[in-house]
């Protein structure tokens, strides 16, 4: 109150013609045409004059402006009896005059008009018997007939009769002044359509001064043609617009939820959603089902379980997910913290629980829904397994594998149950048997697939691999004929395993005495064999079976063919004696050329033969039948390849080294190799890998693991970009290993043994008072190693010291008087 | 890869009818002579898409929602364009 007094003393002490300018300044028209009489009538200057005259128009154009015809033609009226002197007024006159309807005063002031005038006049009558014809002069009542046609063209418009509308248009001359209204419907029937090119195409042709372009502007903006700006009018026309097609602003709101979700502000987003929902759900429920679904996805992506949570109080929750589970346990996938609220496993369970009810599934879908949510909670133990099996802490995690495979198992189980054809879920089966070398329980896994898809091609090339590799080419072949007779696309495997089938056969009948077939099977080999096989093997092949048929001559002509294919003859030997063993040669014949091999071993070494020699028997090894004497062979081979370590490499005979070392375990070469590899071909990912998987077997104490992370990240990146096939299970290795030390093995372990000291220690932080652990009635003064160490770290690193010292921790722990439990957990 | 119904250019809730135009249209766009990779693509997208199995896959884990804010705004005005305004109304517009 004391405020507004003081305002108006402030004011009380400015002269009138001050007040009124100040006024006019603010657009308060109605006290300035007050303040400006008053002012006049004590001094009638030309200065109180020109205010007084701006007053009236101003007021008059306000009133006008707001509907008010009567009131602003009175105050027009006043203004012409006290007569229009000052410039800008008189301009202002003629289009004033003509919207409230003063025709005769305005054809009294006609004379006084240039031609420019004259024109906006007439411009401005045209648009005026468009939208008042109740206002247009007689004098211009020629107007009249266009602009009743444009007015029908309008109203056919809003009905929805389009051609109407253009026909009554036709009638229109191009040159008539109402021929802007023209463009104004051709334009506002593409804006209807969404013809944001015919929209425009007319829109763009309007006179700017011209009514039908201010009614065209906000349309604009409305159908995202052009911004709103910072045009308050403008803005203020589109909220009317807004209102008309929905009954609130929900462009304008959902622009704002759009906002703050580009800004991350989640309880903004939230909020602008609940205001949208009930208009969004009155002009179509889908609509309103979208934007949910659309905030939902965003939320699951970026793993907010929490923001989820707040989404479900305030919308509908899907159809298919009718208690939010689905999208919390996706949320959780996505999640990067790990606390506890973050587990799909439960969510998943619980949306189990939910496919129960759901309705907007038929019987058989919902129970393909659910054995597709077994299957994903399969996935969950079964990495589990792998990353446990893995786990480079030293701990024994038998019993926690034990536990998680078990899980593994009856969640595909029950899969299967559900659905007992579906394809992915004995893939992935096989897989989870695989991944720990289960090879018959994947082969089980296959055969159980086979009675319910006969058809599938995935389990017939297995079990036709896996008859090959244990030397049962018969049953193979059965497999091989099937999977050819579905006619796959993809020709490569088959043909493979047609191969490999070749060659078993070959060996098979060699060995019963059946050597045309035999022959005949290694010429069918031939057609198939891969362009990777190199010829020399292949002569070897077929030298062995000509010694074992007697054919001596024939099998030198195929030794010398096959040394003429080699620089070196240590490969050929050895491929020799792999045969020899196989195909049972007499072992004076084995003999001779396991010492010709060994002769050609004591050479200077050359990496092109220490590469083919390797892929050669790699080959073998991974087969899990061995042949007689193999395990001698690749003893031979190491002691060759130890002495490699200064050889001029090529990188892939220095892959292929590696791959074979990384099958036979031989530690310190094969790290050797990994950093020349790594410093020789730092563009080849294998080499990072291997660096980092040597690095992460030793262990998070000795392993350098940030060196590994880094590896691992430039393996996966170089093996994206590299076209080598065998590249996409380097990166596929690399990030399963990423994963297995990001997860931090350390902390997983310490978990479990925080788990286990619960028991057997007494808390380790509360008891702050006690400067030491207490088990088994023994104190454990812990002080002597700082007081950050807990006991069961303590023992951690006794435990790990000793392993690596090759010592008992028993006796360690026994001696340092941390008793049993030190022992129990000793024996982890 | 893009996501099926994307390669199609179809909604992700698209009938069996109106998938097959849609993979028939972008077929003759993207005839194999001359554009075999993505003819596989499209080809492979409709493989997917028809499969009920697939669907209900897509529909359990899908993560994202397939169509973005942009798309539903992009509706909306679409809605409130294609409501006929009174010639009433359009002429209270002309004002300042």
């Amino acid at each position: 109150m004391a405020s507004k007094s003081k305002k108006r003393s402030k004011a009380g002490q400015l002269n009138p013609v001050d007040q009124v300018r100040r006024h006019l300044e603010r657009g308060d028209f109605r006290q300035a045409l007050k303040g400006a009489r008053v002012a006049y009538r004590q001094d009638p200057s030309p200065e109180c004059r020109c205010f007084l005259e701006h007053a009236y128009i101003g007021r008059a154009q306000q009133l006008a402006h707001n509907g008010l015809t009567e009131d602003c033609r009175r105050i027009v009226r006043d203004l012409l009896d006290l007569g229009v002197t000052e410039p800008t007024v008189q301009s202002a006159m003629p289009g004033l005059l003509l919207s409230v309807g003063l025709f005769d005063r305005l054809a009294e002031r006609q004379d006084s008009l240039t031609d420019r005038e004259r024109r906006q006049i007439r411009l401005q009558a045209a648009d005026q018997a468009v939208t008042k014809p109740e206002n247009t002069p007689k004098s211009m009542a020629d107007l009249l007939g266009d602009a009743r046609r444009v007015r029908a063209a309008l109203e056919a418009v809003e009905r929805g009769e389009d051609a109407a509308a253009i026909a009554q248009l036709k009638e229109i001359a191009r040159q008539s002044l109402l021929a802007d209204w023209k463009y104004f419907v051709r334009g506002l029937i593409g804006y209807y359509r969404h013809d944001r090119t015919e929209m425009l195409a007319n829109w763009d042709r309007l006179d700017t001064d011209r009514a039908a372009a201010k009614i065209a502007a906000p349309l604009k903006v409305l159908a995202g043609a052009v911004p709103a700006g910072e045009d308050g009018i403008l803005r203020a026309k589109v909220a009317r617009l807004e209102k008309q097609g929905t009954s609130r602003m929900v462009l304008s709101e959902m622009g704002r939820l759009r906002e703050s979700v580009h800004h991350e502000d989640w309880p903004q987003a939230l909020k602008s959603l609940r205001s949208l929902r009930g208009e969004l759900r009155s002009l179509d429920p889908g609509l309103d089902r979208r934007l949910v679904a659309c905030i939902c996805g965003m939320f699951m992506h970026k793993g907010l379980v929490g923001q989820v949570d707040r989404l479900g109080r305030i919308a509908d929750p899907p159809p298919l997910d009718p208690r939010w589970n689905r999208a919390k346990a996706i949320a959780c996938e996505f999640a990067e913290d790990d606390d506890g609220d973050s587990d799909p496993e439960e969510y998943w369970r619980k949306y189990l629980a939910d496919l129960e009810t759901v309705t907007v599934l038929a019987p058989a879908e919902r129970d393909l829904a659910r054995a597709l949510v077994w299957l994903r909670l399969a996935g969950f133990p079964a990495h589990e397994a792998w990353r446990l099996r893995r786990c480079p802490c030293g701990y024994d995690h038998g019993p926690e594998i034990e536990e998680v495979e078990e899980e593994a198992r009856e969640a595909f189980e029950r899969s299967l149950t559900l659905a007992p054809g579906h394809a992915e879920t004995y893939k992935a089966m096989a897989r989870f048997h695989l991944q720990d070398g289960r090879i018959d329980e994947a082969a089980g896994v296959y055969r159980r697939m086979l009675r319910h898809l006969p058809d599938s091609l995935d389990a017939l090339l297995f079990l036709g691999e896996q008859h090959v590799a244990r030397d049962e080419p018969h049953k193979a072949r059965e497999y091989a004929d099937r999977a050819q007779a579905l006619k796959p696309l993809d020709q490569d495997r088959i043909r493979d395993l047609a191969y490999a089938v070749h060659l078993g056969m070959a060996r098979k009948l060699g060995l019963e005495g059946d050597f045309d077939r035999a022959r005949e099977e290694l010429a069918g080999a031939d057609r198939l064999k891969p362009a990777a096989i190199e010829d020399y093997r292949v002569l070897a092949r077929k030298a062995v079976l000509e010694i074992k048929a007697g054919g001596g001559l024939a099998a030198r002509r195929l030794v010398e063919q096959a040394r003429r294919t080699l620089s070196e003859p240590a490969p050929l030997w050895l491929a020799m004696a792999i045969e020899a063993r196989r195909y049972e040669l007499p072992k004076e014949e084995t003999w001779l050329y396991e010492k010709r091999w060994q002769e050609a071993l004591r050479r200077r070494c050359r990496s092109e033969t220490a590469g083919r020699m390797c892929r050669l028997l790699g080959d073998f090894l991974a087969m899990p039948k061995s042949y007689p004497e193999r395990a001698q062979h690749v003893a031979w081979l190491r002691g060759y390849v130890r002495r490699c370590t200064r050889v001029k490499w090529r990188a892939d005979d220095l892959r292929d080294v590696c791959e074979l070392l990384s099958q036979v375990e031989s530690a310190g070469v094969r790290a050797e190799f990994a950093r020349q590899g790594v410093r020789k071909f730092p563009q080849m990912a294998y080499f990072h890998l291997l660096a980092a998987e040597i690095e992460i077997s030793r262990g998070p104490v000795q392993g350098d693991w940030q060196l590994a992370q880094d590896g691992l990240e430039k393996a996966i990146e170089l093996a994206s970009k590299s076209s080598d096939p065998r590249d996409k299970k380097t990166a596929e290795t690399a990030a399963r290993l990423l994963h297995l030390i990001e997860t931090a093995p350390e902390d997983d372990c310490e978990d479990d043994w925080d788990d286990d000291s619960e028991d057997d220690w007494e808390d380790d932080d509360d008891d702050d008072d006690d400067d030491g652990d207490e088990y088994d009635g023994r104190a454990f003064d812990r002080s002597a190693f700082g007081d950050d160490l807990s006991a069961a770290r303590l023992i951690e690193i006794i435990r790990r010291a000793s392993a690596r010292a090759g010592l008992d921790p028993k006796v360690i722990f026994d001696q340092l008087g941390i008793g049993k439990a030190g022992a129990g957990r000793a024996r982890k | 890869m893009l996501e099926p119904h994307l390669v199609l250019g179809v909604a992700p809730n698209a009938d069996e009818a109106t998938l097959r135009r849609r993979y028939l249209e972008r077929v003759r766009e993207n005839p194999p002579e001359q554009h075999p990779q993505r003819f596989a693509e499209i080809r492979a997208a409709y493989e997917q898409l028809r499969d009920p199995t697939e669907r209900l896959k897509r529909q359990l884990f899908a993560v994202e929602s397939s169509e973005s804010l942009d798309d539903v705004i992009a509706e909306l005005r679409l809605r409130v364009q294609g409501t006929r305004i009174p010639t009433t109304i359009l002429f209270s517009l002309t004002g300042n």
